[in-house]
């Protein structure tokens, strides 16, 4: 479990990045790249997707390093502009899956693979990594980002274009079946 | 208190969010919360610095000292500030290349167009290897990207090399297409005519089609193709032997061709039956005057010598049906 590092200087980071500071940009880049592969693998079909997702935002970012807003969360920007573009792969895949009307066969294709059943006998790591996974996209995000990334929850939702009561109720939510689904597989342990 | 105990150790957030949830859902959600520590994080790849490096734009050196040794660290390459950066070094070469791109691009999109001089024939050799023999002011228009195909005003005599792709003549009435023949092709403006020496070639003109064998000639025009008739063939492409000929064809046609083999303009007047079916044949290439007069008897019409070619003007009364 990476630590969420809370004492990263991404504020400082980001200010020296919109001066065109290269070694800080590369420092961003090394410290969140694995958090944000991590959000949009989750969220795209493929992982090639994600990983091109994530370049180019950085790409984007380091073009338009002159309108970095030190005061806000870098983090939270970078996650926003990450899911954002996961979020455009998704939707143009299934704008093309729709129109060979395959749309229904893929969705049926890619829930059928219940975690439950890969999970069974796996470590109770693998399987709290499988329940989480299997949650509705924005309760595992708004999970992940205040559970594992250190963001706030009010960075969490700016991440993901919400108010902060909504970040709230997506959590609670993912915790609540999170709690029933660990209780169906392991009632003494709950 | 368990739950104090529990809630301690959970972010204020998250805290703050679990006071609306019932006391016993309060507890189990935190629970849950800590274990998920545990969970195990789906693993990625290590940051590839190098890949992203490569597509970035770096700009020379401000005056920042700091910042200067760090892209002078970062870049190998020797740079002053009066360099520029590698990219737009590359700037004129880029341009250079999309020039050339565009200009080949331009070239290949503008057909080729070969006339025939007036009163002489011109073998063309095609790229596919076939030859195309142009009678006396014909134009052909071949398109640099398709071997096979080109479009044809005028009269012509195609050897067609066999092919797995079929060649086409375009004409302003009907599409010919071959897979390896010889035929001859006059394309008029109103009427197209095809007569086929050896092979096998389809006379297309809109929905109707044509299926001809050695020996056979058609007349297509107006969406219409004639069946398929016995013609003689050898005086249809006699033409390339000095020869002028014309078998049934209307003498608006007639008259394209000769302007176009003689070099001269015809004005018709209202009235003059350009539909009228005309055959006449020279074995040498007659003078223009000899050929008027006869084509002038043959189909009712009367040539008057202008400054710029010849009027053609219907004998009074037009004549109630065509006369061959």
């Amino acid at each position: 479990m990476p630590a969420p590092a809370p004492d990263l200087p991404l504020a400082d980071w980001a200010r020296r990045v919109r001066d065109g500071d290269l070694a800080a940009f590369e420092a961003l880049f090394r410290a969140l790249h694995p958090m944000l592969t991590r959000h949009a693998r989750a969220i795209t079909a493929t992982p090639a997707e994600a990983d091109d997702a994530v370049q180019e935002t950085f790409v984007r970012f380091w073009e338009q390093r002159e309108r970095i807003d030190p005061a806000r969360s870098v983090r939270a920007y970078l996650v926003q502009a990450v899911r954002n573009r996961a979020l455009n792969t998704v939707r143009d895949a299934q704008t093309r899956a729709a129109l060979l009307a395959s749309h229904a066969q893929t969705l049926d294709d890619s829930a059928s693979a219940r975690p439950d059943d890969d999970a069974h006998g796996a470590s109770l790591a693998d399987r709290l990594g499988a329940f989480l996974a299997d949650l509705p996209e924005r309760q595992r995000a708004a999970i992940s980002l205040t559970r594992f990334d250190g963001l706030s929850h009010v960075e969490a939702a700016e991440a993901m274009g919400c108010s902060a009561r909504t970040v709230n109720n997506h959590i609670v939510r993912g915790l609540r079946t999170l709690r029933d689904r660990l209780q169906a597989y392991d009632p003494d342990g709950f | 208190m368990a739950s104090d105990r529990l809630s301690g150790s959970l972010p204020d957030d998250l805290r703050a969010a679990l006071l609306s949830e019932p006391p016993d859902d309060r507890d189990a959600l935190a629970r849950v919360w800590l274990r998920l520590g545990d969970a195990a994080q789906p693993p990625v790849p290590a940051p590839d610095w190098d890949a992203l490096r490569a597509r970035l734009v770096v700009p020379a050196p401000a005056g920042d000292r700091a910042a200067t040794e760090r892209v002078a660290a970062d870049r190998p390459a020797v740079r002053s500030r009066a360099s520029r950066p590698a990219w737009r070094r590359l700037v004129p070469a880029l341009a250079s290349v999309a020039l050339l791109v565009a200009a080949a691009a331009v070239w290949l999109a503008v057909p080729v167009t070969t006339t025939a001089p007036v009163g002489r024939t011109l073998t063309v050799a095609l790229p596919d290897g076939s030859t195309a023999v142009l009678n006396s002011g014909a134009v052909l228009t071949r398109d640099r990207l398709d071997r096979r195909a080109v479009a044809l005003a005028g009269e012509a005599y195609f050897d067609v090399q066999p092919g797995t792709t079929p060649f086409t003549v375009e004409t302003p009435t009907a599409t010919v297409t071959v897979l390896g023949t010889a035929f001859n092709v006059r394309a008029g403006d109103a009427a197209t005519r095809v007569a086929l020496v050896h092979g096998r070639v389809r006379v297309d003109a809109g929905e109707a089609t044509a299926l001809l064998a050695p020996g056979e000639a058609v007349t297509a025009g107006a969406g219409a193709v004639t069946a398929p008739a016995a013609a003689d063939v050898s005086r249809a492409t006699a033409w390339q032997r000095g020869a002028v000929q014309f078998d049934g064809e209307p003498l608006g046609d007639v008259l394209d061709a000769l302007a176009r083999g003689y070099g001269v303009a015809f004005a018709p007047a209202p009235g003059t039956p350009l539909d009228a079916r005309v055959s006449v044949y020279y074995t040498d290439r007659p003078a223009l005057p000899t050929l008027l007069g006869d084509l002038g008897a043959a189909s009712g019409v009367r040539f008057v010598r202008t400054a710029d070619g010849y009027a053609v003007r219907p004998v009074a009364p037009p004549p109630a049906r065509p006369s061959v």
